[in-house]
């Protein structure tokens, strides 16, 4: 297992935002197909109903497909791919102005601790 | 499946042969050679010991038939005896099947023990069997005076034989079906001691009242030189109460001419006897299918 | 997804004291449930009684629609304790196996008994206690059956090998099949159920599937437990 679960938070959420995540960095494209359930949840040491119900959320939200035959793959268009990686960044950034304003920070002073922190990266 | 839970017993007998089997051997061989060739004092002792191990060869293996049918249906064992798949009913006949075997392999070698044992003493004499043959020549003529046929008495002690083994597993395994059951789960090993103790008392007080009630005894009747035997339906009680009790202490032929040429006795404890054999096998067999482990 | 295992208002009492109090609870195919509680709730009572290793004062437990006594080849069960012979080697217990169920993989359980690092011929009384885990859970996964119980496969085990134990188990059990896994320790296995079963002193305190207890608690399964059985006990010196 080479990944920590927090456990309050339901598992197949967190095994959609591991896949999700992959298909967003562009780690794995259109077309590339999807692991076998049973393989995720031995690597991952989960369930595999659990890995059933996140790759099925994920053939709901059209980001994979399943094919009877051959397997899962990813179909997420750059069109939804970008869409999806917008509306996750902006979850990101409300997340942080928030904790941005409770530290009392405004938002000049923020952007330049931005820039700086950006280029030390 | 009833072959393979046979078989199955038969490994675990076979490890437990591994320590009997030669320790009987070498009590045998050590009389056979000591006593054989007359060694004082060491030769009798190894007589003695192997006649004390023949002795205990039977009643052992019957105790460890008592273990098995313990541990494999009532210890940790019974949590994967209970749990193969088979009818409860071959899990009892399967312990009454291998054990029989084992009583009759235990009978063979004790059977061998007492014909070596009494070739002991012929060996320096150079008349190794000599023993054996007479031996033979007293149970013919014991047979000529009861006036029985040699293949009658053969069946006869076949049935003794059988019957000394089918008692034996009714009672244990009775005792530690019932006694393992749900009436005595806070006893421990207790439970089958106290049905133990319940079957004793019954089987006691049955036996005087099937003495009582049952109609049926051995007749033993004055014919020519010997005596002849013959199941009759009477009550022995009868002739008993008609001699009256005058004289505990009577010859045979006293007692013969005072019973008119006969004597009977009662067999009616031998008939409750047979019926716990058969209401065990049923009681028991019935009990096994609705275990509770602890 | 149809009823495998179906469990109607089961009682067992020990005399005075409550074994299971009138449990209800069904196992669907392929669902994986954790029977959890602290020692001596009823868990270990239960599965007998699934197994046949307990008679019932009432209710019932149908497999597949049979009584228990003739259900024992569509179940696989590991016991609390061991139920081998403790001189047998694994040997013995592969050929009881293989002769008594036509569903057991010998090379499947030589496999596992070789992935655990063991040996088949070494006897189990020479073995420690997480080996003899590891030996019997070899034994019992490598029968392709639609049910599996374990029972308390993990206690008394060192977290290391808890770890290989549950590896263990989730990569051989049949893909299909269900799987009651009793325990006390929850945390160690939480992220393996579907569901849990919470007994408290006989009774079903709780039955949910671990996802939503999540999404709706926000906690972890362990966390709820916690949270849920210490101010029934005073919620003083959790031992």
């Amino acid at each position: 297992m080479n990944h920590a679960f927090s456990y309050d938070v339901p598992i197949y959420l967190q095994i959609m935002e591991i896949f999700i995540g992959q298909i967003l960095r562009g780690e794995r494209a259109r077309g590339d197909q999807m692991p076998a359930v049973r393989e995720v949840a031995m690597i991952y040491g989960v369930n595999p109903n659990t890995v059933q119900r996140a790759f099925a959320e994920m053939d709901r939200l059209e980001l994979t497909r399943s094919e009877r035959t051959s397997g899962r793959f990813v179909v997420a268009s750059d069109e939804m791919i970008r869409a999806l990686r917008a509306e996750q960044s902006k979850e990101a950034i409300r997340e942080f102005i928030g904790r941005q304003k409770a530290l009392g920070m405004s938002c000049d002073e923020t952007i330049d601790m931005i820039r700086k922190g950006w280029i030390d990266e | 499946m009833l072959r393979k839970l046979i078989a199955l017993d038969m490994r675990a007998f076979a490890r437990q042969l591994q320590w009997i089997a030669p320790i009987y051997g070498l009590l045998l061989l050590s009389a056979l050679l000591l006593r054989g060739f007359n060694l004082p004092v060491v030769g009798v002792v190894a007589y003695v010991l192997a006649l004390i191990g023949t002795a205990l060869l039977i009643p052992a293996v019957l105790v460890l038939g008592i273990v098995r049918y313990y541990r494999h249906l009532y210890s940790h064992q019974g949590y994967l005896t209970h749990t193969l798949p088979v009818t409860a009913s071959q899990r009892y006949h399967g312990k009454l099947i291998s054990g029989s075997i084992m009583y009759a392999a235990a009978t063979l070698m004790a059977l061998a023990g007492v014909a070596v044992l009494m070739m002991t003493k012929g060996i320096a004499r150079g008349d190794v069997f000599g023993k054996i043959l007479v031996f033979f020549r007293g149970v013919e003529s014991i047979l000529a005076y009861l006036n029985i046929s040699s293949f009658a008495a053969a069946l006869f002690l076949l049935g003794v034989w059988l019957v000394i083994f089918l008692s034996t597993f009714a009672l244990y395994s009775l005792c530690i079906t019932a006694g393992m059951g749900r009436l005595f789960s806070r006893m421990g090993m207790g439970g089958p001691f106290i049905v133990y103790l319940l079957v004793t008392l019954i089987n006691q007080v049955a036996g005087v009242v099937s003495f009582l009630l049952i109609p049926l005894s051995l007749r033993i009747a004055v014919a020519g030189d010997g005596i002849r035997l013959k199941i009759v339906v009477g009550f022995a009680l009868r002739q008993l109460l008609e001699m009256g009790f005058k004289n505990q202490q009577m010859t045979f032929d006293e007692l013969m001419t005072l019973g008119g040429g006969y004597v009977d006795f009662g067999l009616g404890s031998i008939v409750i006897g047979l019926a716990f054999i058969v209401f065990s096998y049923f009681f028991t067999k019935r009990q096994l299918a609705k275990v509770n482990l602890r | 997804m149809s009823k495998l295992l179906e469990i109607q208002e089961l009682t067992r009492r020990y005399g005075p004291r409550r074994g299971v109090e009138n449990i209800s609870f069904a196992l669907k195919e392929g669902e994986i449930v954790g029977l959890l509680g602290p020692n001596g709730c009823g868990k270990t009572t239960l599965i007998k009684l699934v197994m046949g290793l307990l008679q019932p004062d009432s209710g019932s437990v149908l497999i597949q629609g049979r009584v228990p006594r003739e259900a024992h080849h569509l179940i696989s069960y590991l016991p609390e304790n061991t139920y081998l012979g403790e001189w047998m080697a694994m040997e013995e217990a592969f050929r009881i196996f293989g002769d008594f169920y036509a569903d057991f993989d010998r090379a499947k359980a030589e496999r596992m008994l070789g992935e655990f690092q063991l040996d088949s011929r070494q006897p189990l009384k020479t073995m420690s206690k997480g080996m003899q885990e590891k030996a019997h859970l070899a034994l019992v996964m490598s029968r392709h059956v639609p049910l599996y119980i374990l029972d308390e496969p993990m206690s008394g085990i060192d977290p290391a090998a808890r770890q290989s134990i549950l590896d263990g188990i989730l990569q051989n059990y049949n893909p299909g099949s269900s799987l009651l896994l009793s325990t006390h320790l929850i945390s160690d296995v939480e992220m393996l159920f579907d569901r849990v079963v919470f007994l408290d002193d006989g009774y079903v305190r709780l039955d949910r599937y671990v996802e939503d207890l999540r999404a709706e608690e926000g906690r972890s399964v362990d966390e709820y437990f916690r949270r849920l059985y210490a101010p029934a006990k005073g919620g003083v010196h959790a031992s």
